[in-house]
């Protein structure tokens, strides 16, 4: 395995989303660079994540509520670290959870 | 007088699913003709007829319509589509069963003929140059994408804020997808009464997910959309509300329903592609905006629609799909000021004569949305 020579890049949109979309695929270590209206910055994938998905930027523990273009997109399942690959995995809609009636 | 057009179709209006066999025919031996068929529009129940009859009546007035041959099983049903359509000055005409003592083939026969007299006289028209704040845009996404939210969407809301600044209208719709939104459509609302229509369509359709045991998860968003990198329904809502950008809403209209004079509308609609682009087209929309992801070849039939891609990928694999690209946007960290000239140069080009993609390959059609069970 050799290092991948050049940081991913990932989108952020407002300063304060906690998660950004990735426009390069990445491996597990490979730096990626934050980039956006005025945003800047760096995290490290702590796992492969595919283009376009997205990258926590900060931890989360579960049933905090991801953010991202300053609105939740969500609630944590799980605890999710800095660097992990934000998806339905580890992410569900406050809506579906109504759906099915557990919501209080 | 309504909008002006940017096409000028005889609209081949079948109305009553018994004729459409017979009418398809008709349209297909009338070149130029643009097509629509509805083939349930009787006893349905809940909403009843009235939704899909009001939206058929706003298809029969689009602006790229420059008359109408409607064509039906009984005289009385096509009769009074067109009393609702007499104030409007534009050549009309109808043909039915009962008027052939049901023969289909003499009905095929009087179609055509009556369908021939109508394009000989809207033929004669010449276009003319007009502003385009007489613009007005349908704002559509199918099968996106995260680039869709990151790039497309929001060139599409710079658009069209530069649309409404001059004087122009566009509508959105898909109201699943306001989803997590709703709250900051409301704080848009011109009035108190929109706000409370935006909460109550989305609670509507909300409710009638939970009550019918919907799981909008690989419904909305569907799997290509979750395996592009969207996640939830709220994730893919905040891309796709982007593309009303930041004007106020200044209307809220029921499905199919026309949009009378300029401004943003917000249209309470099912979010499934054929039946929202219609929809949307039928409020009067002149041209449609639409963004994909992954791809979605789909295209109104009344209004050009310029299919518009964030996805470089996606753009190299279907060359002959998209009209507009603004991939670039996403390496500028989804700056996209530098496309919106560009798109407005486009929509002027489709505006006056140059074809999508979509108008070139006939990926066309008109879908009205369904109300009830047929009784």
């Amino acid at each position: 395995m050799t290092a991948h020579p050049e940081p991913a890049r990932a989108i952020k949109l407002k300063p304060d989303d906690t998660v950004a979309v990735l426009i390069e695929g990445v491996r597990k270590g490979q730096a990626v660079t934050i980039i956006g209206a005025d945003q800047t910055g760096a995290v490290v994938a702590a796992e492969g994540i595919p283009c376009y998905h997205k990258i926590a930027l900060s931890d989360a523990s579960a049933g905090q509520r991801p953010v991202r273009n300053g609105i939740p997109i969500g609630i944590a399942r799980t605890a999710i670290r800095a660097g992990a690959w934000v998806h339905t995995h580890n992410l569900e809609s406050a809506y579906a959870r109504r759906a099915e009636g557990s919501d209080v | 007088m309504g909008r002006p057009g940017v096409r000028n179709y005889l609209l081949v209006l079948n109305i009553s699913g018994l004729t459409t066999p017979s009418a398809r025919r008709i349209a297909a031996d009338l070149a130029g003709s643009r097509f629509v068929t509805m083939d349930h529009g009787v006893a349905i129940s809940g909403r009843g007829e009235g939704p899909v009859d009001a939206t058929l009546e706003s298809l029969a007035l689009h602006p790229n319509v420059g008359a109408v041959l409607v064509l039906c099983a009984h005289r009385g049903k096509a009769q009074a589509l067109l009393r609702h359509l007499s104030a409007d000055p534009r050549p009309k005409h109808a043909v039915t069963l009962d008027d052939t003592d049901r023969d289909a083939l003499a009905f095929r026969v009087a179609g055509v003929r009556a369908g021939a007299s109508l394009i000989a006289q809207i033929t004669r028209q010449r276009r003319e140059r007009l502003p385009w704040r007489d613009l007005m845009i349908a704002l559509e996404c199918g099968m996106s994408d995260p680039t869709s939210g990151l790039a497309a969407n929001p060139l599409l809301g710079q658009v069209v804020d530069r649309l409404i600044a001059d004087g122009g209208a566009a509508v959105f719709g898909e109201t699943t997808e306001w989803l997590g939104c709703e709250g900051h459509l409301m704080d848009r609302a011109a009035t108190p009464q929109i706000a409370q229509q935006i909460r109550d369509a989305v609670q509507r359709r909300e409710h009638l997910a939970r009550d019918h045991g919907m799981d909008l998860v690989g419904n909305n968003p569907n799997d290509a959309n979750i395996a592009s990198g969207l996640t939830t329904i709220e994730d893919k809502a905040i891309g796709s509300i982007a593309k009303s950008g930041t004007a106020p809403i200044t209307a809220f209209l029921h499905y199919g329903e026309r949009l009378q004079g300029p401004g943003l509308a917000a249209m309470d609609g099912p979010s499934y592609t054929p039946e929202s682009l219609t929809g949307l087209v039928a409020a009067g929309a002149q041209i449609a905006l639409f963004t994909s992801g992954a791809g979605n070849s789909f295209v109104s039939r009344l209004a050009p629609t310029i299919k518009i891609t964030a996805n470089a990928e996606t753009l190299a694999r279907l060359p002959e799909h998209f009209d507009f690209s603004c991939s670039a946007a996403l390496g500028r960290g989804a700056d996209i000021a530098a496309s919106v000239d560009g798109l407005i140069d486009k929509i002027a080009d489709i505006a006056s004569g140059a074809r999508t993609y979509g108008e070139i390959l006939g990926e066309d059609d008109e879908v009205v949305a369904r109300f009830g069970e047929t009784l």
